[in-house]
């Protein structure tokens, strides 16, 4: 074992995690007890970007982005099946606690919400994952919602609606005037045990499941699942398969962000826009259709180095084709978007204070409406930062959400073309640790994936979709929103309850 | 599996004799998938596809429907959810599975969260596979419901 370097006396909230002991290639860290303490202490203060939390039957595991460029975890084994909690410092913790709780019993002391969030009592046992299951309570406690304020009364809808959408229950409490005075997501209705299944499985049949995790950001997961085994392996993509990703992850995000604003619009009564993007979407997901029947691209992305030479032309050609799609199609959006009344209808409503989205832990498209400059890309191997110029918007209301998909749009017909014009550098041969972290940034925000392999199985595993930190972000700019307006408000959050339940 | 077997009357129903009049109204239920299937099903009801033309149309409610259209593995959260809105629906009716989880839990068989499909268990009426199967393909399916004659043949 290496021991880092002793600090005198440590301030940073990322030094104290490095005063641990190395456990993985210098960016996993284990801690004892004490230093997690000092470590949720000085989160209080230091800055440090937090980004997902989970368990592996043993350890509980935090990760963090340093400097908002490099990967940092710190380890933590439960005493007595409790750690503490970091949802105090980092509200956008809660979530993830409360998953680790469902799925392995480990408590979070002092975390801001212990309510179950996944488990609804329905399983064949509680704490599935870890070693020693407890017996399923039958029957199941009934659903423990937040007090509501009084004088409300209580609206719900889901989780079966008639919407093509993964089930999810919303609960509103509206009050007379018909402004919401609480909203309460109740999901869960649609895990299926990713992570359980991702164990035991070599790496090509993990990255096929990882492109079913979420499928409007099936490349992004099976990308950031490839990356974090190729670290876990000391491998590195050569340049092709590097800009293959780049290639599918665009197109994805096309297909993606015109279901979504579709989706939107439809909502808004801007039929007209609507209309405009399904039939985009529709002529993209033809196109991709062809490389092999898969129009959502699952199972195009595999693991390891070398990909497959004939997939890589083929990429290439139907980015172009994907640039032509968008590039036609761009005066008729914009032409939906100047619609009469949508502007009044979704300005200014459903705020998003970038405060709270940096609190909530909230990226992707939905944070950089809310002037977060978050953008993973930036950190993918094979995009350059010349190519990422979409920028941010400052409304975080529903209209600058729609407006930064339609400029992020122009943007993926400008960077398909640059990127299959160049060749990127193959990336760097990390060491192998047997252990890897990978990412990517998906359509709807940052994807995450932690592996450790064993024997080239899959032996632990943590899939982070950015849908949970949108679940909690949506309770919080739904509460004091108009009871008409909430369909607008979800759907312009792309919500998918797939990838928050996993 | 009791929870399951309630969902739908065991055994074999006489042939679904739908309406002929007016379009098939269908019911869309998510039971716990990607989203993929979701996804193309939400496709077929949008713009691109001329879906009233085809006689097919989705309603909001399982009381109007005429056809359950199940996407997803079932979820064990999601199967009271599924009866319910199975026992809703007036008669006739007819139980769709689309796609390979909905049909025999396909990437995401069972365990502690999932029963699986629903082949071998409800009685199905049409089953449409693929991971996700195309918009036009779940058309096809559903068109087969009715027999050629009701619905015209472009999707
Ligand atoms: S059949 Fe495939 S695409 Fe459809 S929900 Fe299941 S995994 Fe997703």
């Amino acid at each position: 074992m290496i021991r880092a370097e002793p600090d005198p006396a440590p301030r940073t909230a990322a030094a104290l995690i490095r005063r641990g002991e190395a456990e993985a290639g210098g960016w996993r860290f284990r801690l004892e007890e004490e230093g997690w303490h000092d470590l949720a202490e000085a989160l209080r203060h230091d800055p440090l970007p937090f980004v997902t939390l989970w368990a592996d039957g043993r350890d509980v595991h935090a990760l963090f982005l340093e400097g908002g460029e490099r990967p940092l975890v710190a380890s933590v084994e439960p005493y007595g099946g409790r750690y503490l909690g970091l949802s105090p410092e980092r509200p956008a913790a809660a979530p993830f606690e409360r998953c680790v709780q469902d799925l392995w019993g480990f408590s979070a002391m002092e975390a801001r919400d212990v309510r179950p969030w996944l488990d609804h009592g329905l399983w064949t046992a509680t704490w599935p994952l870890s070693a020693r299951p407890g017996p399923a309570a039958w029957p199941p406690d009934p659903p423990d919602f937040r007090p509501v304020p009084g004088e409300c009364m209580i609206l719900g809808s889901g989780p079966a609606d008639g919407g093509h959408h993964t089930p999810a229950h919303l609960r509103l409490a509206v009050d007379g005037g018909g402004v919401v005075g609480q909203a309460e997501w109740r999901l869960g209705y649609a895990h299926r045990g990713v992570v359980a299944r991702l164990v035991g499985l070599d790496a090509d049949a993990a990255v096929r499941l990882a492109g079913r995790a979420a499928a409007g950001a099936s490349v992004a997961h099976q990308s950031a699942l490839c990356r974090a085994i190729e670290v876990a392996a000391g491998q590195a993509a050569d340049a092709a398969t590097v800009r293959t990703r780049v290639l599918l992850a665009e197109i994805e995000r096309a297909a993606t962000h015109l279901h979504d604003l579709s989706r939107v619009a439809r909502a808004a009564g801007g039929a007209a826009l609507a209309a405009e993007c399904e039939r985009l979407r529709e002529a993209i997901l033809d196109q991709c259709g062809r490389i092999g029947g898969h129009r959502l691209l699952m199972d195009r992305v595999c693991p390891g180095g070398a990909g497959d030479p004939a997939m890589d032309d083929a990429a290439v050609s139907i980015g172009g084709r994907v640039a032509d799609l968008l590039e036609a199609g761009r005066a008729a959006l914009m032409r939906g978007r100047g619609w009469p009344g949508l502007e009044a209808r979704m300005a200014g409503v459903g705020v998003l204070e970038q405060s709270a989205a940096r609190a909530l832990g909230v990226g992707g498209v939905v944070g950089r409406a809310s002037a977060r400059e978050e953008d993973l890309r930036r950190l993918v191997p094979g995009y350059r930062r010349e190519w990422l110029d979409s920028g941010v918007r400052r409304g975080g209301d529903v209209a600058a959400r729609i407006d930064l998909r339609l400029t992020e749009l122009g943007g993926v017909a400008r960077l398909l073309r640059a990127a299959a014009g160049s060749m990127p550098d193959a990336g760097w041969k990390p060491q192998a640790v047997g252990e890897g972290v990978g990412f990517a940034e998906g359509p709807r925000g940052a994807v995450w994936y932690w592996v450790r392999m064993v024997d080239g199985c899959v032996a632990a595993a943590h899939a982070c979709d950015p849908a949970l930190a949108q679940a909690c972000a949506l309770e919080h700019v739904l509460a004091g929103a108009q009871a008409e307006d909430v369909g607008m408000i979800v759907h312009s959050f792309g919500l998918s309850a797939a990838g928050a339940d996993l | 599996m009791a929870l399951l077997r309630a969902i739908l009357a065991r055994g074999v129903r006489p042939a679904i004799r739908l309406p002929t009049v007016g379009p098939m109204a269908v019911f869309h239920v998510d039971t716990g998938g990607c989203e993929g299937c979701a996804m193309e099903v939400s496709a077929l009801d949008g713009a691109a596809y001329a879906l009233p033309a085809t006689g097919l149309r989705f309603v909001t409610t399982p009381r109007l429907a005429d056809v359950l259209l199940v996407t997803g593995p079932l979820t064990r959260a999601m199967a009271p959810v599924l009866e319910a809105a199975w026992h809703a629906m007036p008669d006739p009716r007819a139980l769709v599975a689309v796609g390979a989880c909905a049909i025999d839990g396909g990437p995401f068989g069972e365990n502690y969260a999932v029963l699986g499909g629903l082949e071998g268990r409800a009685p199905l009426d049409a089953s449409i596979p693929g991971c996700p199967p195309s918009p036009a393909s779940i058309v096809a399916g559903l068109a087969a419901l009715l027999g050629a004659s009701g619905l015209s043949s472009s999707a």
